[in-house]
């Protein structure tokens, strides 16, 4: 069974068009990387799944199943933390959890009160009370208390410290540990993916630019720096490959959508067989991350291209 | 697990943190609202006010119960029809249970009591079950309705309940309509919906009053203030409705005794969002209002509500004179310089207002030669009309007011009723006789520390027995007064004094034989605490879309045959006891507005009122 499968899904708002033929396929339990910059889609996408949102067009199937043809069921196996929390004042945290107690069929309280115990969230205080740290662990432990198939978290560690957001992350390790959760991460924190994902996607305008590895995303990003006068950095602008230049020293540095081995080829290929290459490195995820998403925001049309 | 477990679950947390305040105020509402010792007696004039007081509580605490706990349960394997359901059924609890506690009072009736008119059980189970009975009708329907469902079976119920034969259950249908389904559509969607829906209910109430039958028949009085959209807020704003429903009631049976037509104006709750809405619905309106089976009169009665419509946009001036100040702050101008463009713009347009009501001649032809001034007519309209009421510290001196308030009786809350007592004792003790020369000897002209009040005179009173007893009623006669100089104030604040006061003193001053109508004015639900509110500019849109919508809705009707055999129908109750304002608006649309309907207005006073009879 197939625990999510989107084809061509697209999401029109009265603003414009949030989700543009989409695909992506989920077949085994793992950790998916969601980014991209503000607007990109990433929330619409999510909010597609428990569902809250209907698709404009496309086929979306979460868990073997039609979202909208029993959504209570759906919710029951899918876990889901919002990118705020929406909590009315005078709630406590046991309240919320008790809630969810009654609402989920296969609450695990001895989970959660593990949780509780190791994060050290006082569910007799009220939630607006908690930090906003506290708040958000509270939000993870309600999405995960019933041990669901797939959790969705939209920015789960948003405004938290490096310490809370560890927390957070090994609450998720742990949980996949034991249950084989499928987890889709939609966030800007990519230290967090780099630990945590093995699949990354990146949308752009509403489209989705990248599907593979961390590895794969990196590994196509490099850091090229040329002698000064050696290349033609006119014809090589017009390049799909060139994401970004910059001068560097007396020579100048691009920044280019390849291997750092095919970096010479690619070079020659654009500015002639005489270009000298001084040097051509890999880059980091967050740099190759920012390069790219950059280029393509700078260019929206080259959002669609592979 | 079962569902009912899982509702029983839902409902628990409803209760938990379904704000246990609305569950108070439901609570104490509804045993308010059939509790005999509270709708006894004297306060007989407080049945309907106490009545109000439920619908509001309920208007205000309901969807708190009901919706209150929605953003908590997003992405929960919950129903959102389960969900509404179950909150009404806890807040239907919650009432009944209230009621029951007010009705268990009826047997330990004394027999004096019962025999001054003690309700009855049923009376009061009557009076008292209203809320909850349309609720219970409305509810099922409406929770399981999407929201677009829900607000088109809203305009259903609207225009189903204007064929409904029964007149007094037609009423009560009008009311609940009006209340429910403003919370059933809940604010799921960040309140725009509950916005739409309550345009949709003003719509459909304002439509369902006008037609011919509620205004030949006179025996509707039909509150738009049902249309009072709850806001989010805790205590502190479920309480601050309250209190503004209860001071808008309070001001009404004030009013109610002195023999005037108690007119609050207006208006209607508006953001910049849903203004467009209200425009599309008012289009609507006047396409289907071309077919109203009796123009006539529609357009006769909005001539009969003029003074409110003028008043509006009168208010709508003094709103232009803050909004003035306010962009010219941000123009950065100094403060002086502000205050100084503002004084000027408001007045000018105030003065503008008035040249076009006062001065524009003829307006009014009843017959051939025979001409005068709208305002000559609304002395006619208004034979009644005695006296300017408000604001009372600007227009009318405080001994007058307690004089009307003693001499009706109206019983209103503990200060005035404290201040009621005084005023009867001053009456007393003038009527006594009393020669008591104007004290001479005044404690501390202003040196030294001031005495507190109670001190005042009182080294005079031990060497002069009578003179202790003549500073003794100064002193409560102080007290008097500063009461009803605090309850000024807060009427003033209450009722955007500057707008009323201008728009009264110039009807004082240039009204044909010097009885200007009663007339409360300004959007009594401003809140009390908040000065600051008054200077919500975005009034205008209200004020503005009201008279700019009757005006259009006139516009769209056939002239008035007028002739001596065939007369106007009396207008026997006033049309609107409270409309609301209450804006949040912006300049922008405010402006365009209130130049739109001053237009359309003007043009639509031409054409309804020329034609009128003068009696």
């Amino acid at each position: 069974m197939s625990i999510l499968s989107l084809r061509n899904v697209s999401r029109r708002f009265s603003g414009g068009e949030a989700l543009s033929g989409i695909d992506l396929e989920v077949d085994r339990p793992q950790v998916i990387g969601l980014v991209g910059r503000n607007g990109a889609g990433k929330s619409t996408l999510l909010r597609l799944l428990p569902p809250f949102i209907h698709a404009s067009s496309g086929s979306v199937e979460v868990l073997g199943m039609d979202p909208w043809a029993d959504p209570i069921a759906l919710r029951a196996r899918l876990g889901y933390v919002a990118d705020h929390d929406a909590v009315p004042a005078g709630v406590r945290g046991s309240d919320l959890l008790a809630l969810c107690a009654s609402v989920y069929p296969r609450w695990d309280v001895a989970l959660i009160q593990t949780f509780q115990r190791r994060l050290g969230i006082d569910g007799n205080r009220l939630f607006s009370a908690l930090s906003r740290g506290q708040q958000r662990q509270l939000a993870l432990l309600m999405a995960i208390g019933h041990r669901p198939e797939l959790l969705l978290l939209d920015e789960p560690a948003g405004n938290l410290d490096p310490a809370v957001r560890k927390e957070v992350l090994g609450i998720i390790i742990e949980l996949l540990n034991e249950s084989g959760t499928t987890v889709i991460i939609a966030t800007h924190l990519l230290s967090d993916l780099e630990r945590l994902a093995e699949r990354l996607v990146i949308l752009s305008h509403g489209r989705k630019v990248h599907d593979g590895s961390i590895e794969d995303m990196t590994r196509q990003v490099c850091r090229v720096e040329v002698a000064p006068g050696a290349i033609d950095l006119g014809r090589l602008a017009h390049s799909p490959l060139l994401l970004a230049q910059e001068p560097h020293g007396l020579g100048t540095v691009i920044i280019l959508a390849c291997s750092p081995s095919e970096a010479g080829a690619v070079v020659a290929g654009l500015a002639g067989p005489g270009t000298v290459v001084l040097d051509a490195q890999g880059m980091t995820f967050e740099d190759a991350f920012i390069y790219r998403t950059r280029a393509l925001a700078a260019d929206p049309v080259a959002a669609g291209r592979p | 697990m079962s569902a009912l477990a899982s509702g029983l679950g839902v409902l628990r947390f409803q209760l938990r943190i379904g704000h246990v305040q609305a569950m108070l105020v439901i609570a104490l509402a509804a045993a308010a609202s059939c509790s005999p010792a509270l709708v006894h007696g004297d306060g007989r004039d407080a049945l309907p006010l106490l009545a109000d007081l439920v619908f509001a509580c309920f208007i205000i605490a309901a969807p708190l119960l009901v919706h209150g706990a929605e953003p908590c349960l997003r992405g929960l394997p919950v129903s959102p029809a389960r969900l509404r359901l179950s909150g009404y059924l806890a807040m239907l609890l919650i009432s009944w249970l209230g009621m029951l506690a007010g009705l268990l009072q009826i047997p330990f009736a004394t027999e004096a009591l019962r025999g001054k008119g003690w309700p009855t059980f049923e009376s009061c189970l009557g009076e008292a079950c209203e809320a909850p009975f349309w609720l219970m009708v409305m509810v099922p329907i409406a929770a399981v309705l999407r929201h677009r469902l829900r607000v088109l079976a809203l305009l259903a119920v609207a225009v189903a309940v204007l064929v409904l034969p029964d007149q007094s259950r037609t009423v009560v249908a009008v009311r609940s309509t009006l209340m429910i389904p403003a919370h059933l559509l809940g604010w799921d969607v960040l309140g725009q919906s509950i916005l739409l829906g309550s345009y949709g209910v003003m719509i459909a109430g304002v439509w369902a009053v006008l037609p011919s039958r509620f205004l030949e028949t006179g025996a509707a009085r039909v509150s738009v203030d049902r249309l009072l959209v709850p806001q989010l807020g805790g205590w502190g704003g479920i309480l601050r409705q309250v209190w503004e429903q209860v001071i808008a009631r309070t001001i009404a049976r004030l009013l109610a005794p002195l023999g005037a037509r108690t007119r609050l104006v207006a208006l209607v709750l508006i953001d910049n969002t849903s203004f467009w809405i209200v425009l599309a619905i008012l289009v609507l309106i006047l396409v289907i209002g071309r077919n109203l089976d009796r123009p006539t009169v529609v357009a006769g009665t909005l001539v009969r509500i003029l003074p409110e419509l003028m008043a509006a946009a009168l208010l709508g001036a003094w709103q232009v004179t803050t909004m003035t100040r306010r962009l010219c702050l941000q123009a950065y101008l100094s403060r002086r310089a502000a205050l100084l463009v503002a004084v000027v713009t408001g007045p000018l347009l105030i003065l503008c207002a008035g040249a076009v009501l006062f001065t524009w001649r003829p307006l009014v032809t009843n017959g051939p030669g025979v001409e005068s001034t709208p305002m000559q007519y609304f002395s006619a309209v208004y034979p009644q009309a005695t006296s300017v009421m408000l604001p009372i510290g600007a227009v009318m001196s405080v001994d007058d007011y307690c004089q009307r308030l003693m001499a009706h009786h109206v019983a209103i809350d503990p200060a005035f009723m404290r201040a009621q007592r005084l005023a009867q004792w001053r009456i007393a003790a003038h009527s006594a006789d009393l020669q008591v020369p104007e004290p001479v000897l005044r404690p501390n002209l202003g040196l030294g520390p001031k005495p507190s009040r109670p001190l005042r005179g009182s080294h005079m009173m031990a060497q002069d027995p009578l003179l202790a007893q003549y500073w003794e009623r100064m002193n409560q006669e102080q007290e008097l007064r500063d009461a009803m100089a605090s309850i000024a104030r807060e009427l003033t604040l209450l009722g955007s004094a500057a707008a009323g006061t201008c728009f009264l003193l110039v009807l004082a001053l240039v009204m044909p034989g010097g009885r200007p109508p009663v007339l409360a004015v300004g959007p009594p639900l401003l809140p009390a605490t908040s000065q600051l509110r008054l200077l919500t500019w975005g009034q205008l849109n209200g004020g503005a879309l009201l008279l700019g919508s009757l005006a259009l809705i006139s516009w769209h009707s056939d002239p008035v045959p007028v002739s001596a055999e065939q007369p106007l129908p009396p207008v026997p109750v006033p049309l609107f006891d409270h409309i609301l304002i209450w804006t949040t608006g912006h300049a922008v649309p405010a402006v365009a507005i209130i130049a739109l309907t001053t237009v359309v207005a003007i043009a639509w006073l031409r054409q309804s009122i020329r034609s009128l009879p003068l009696r």
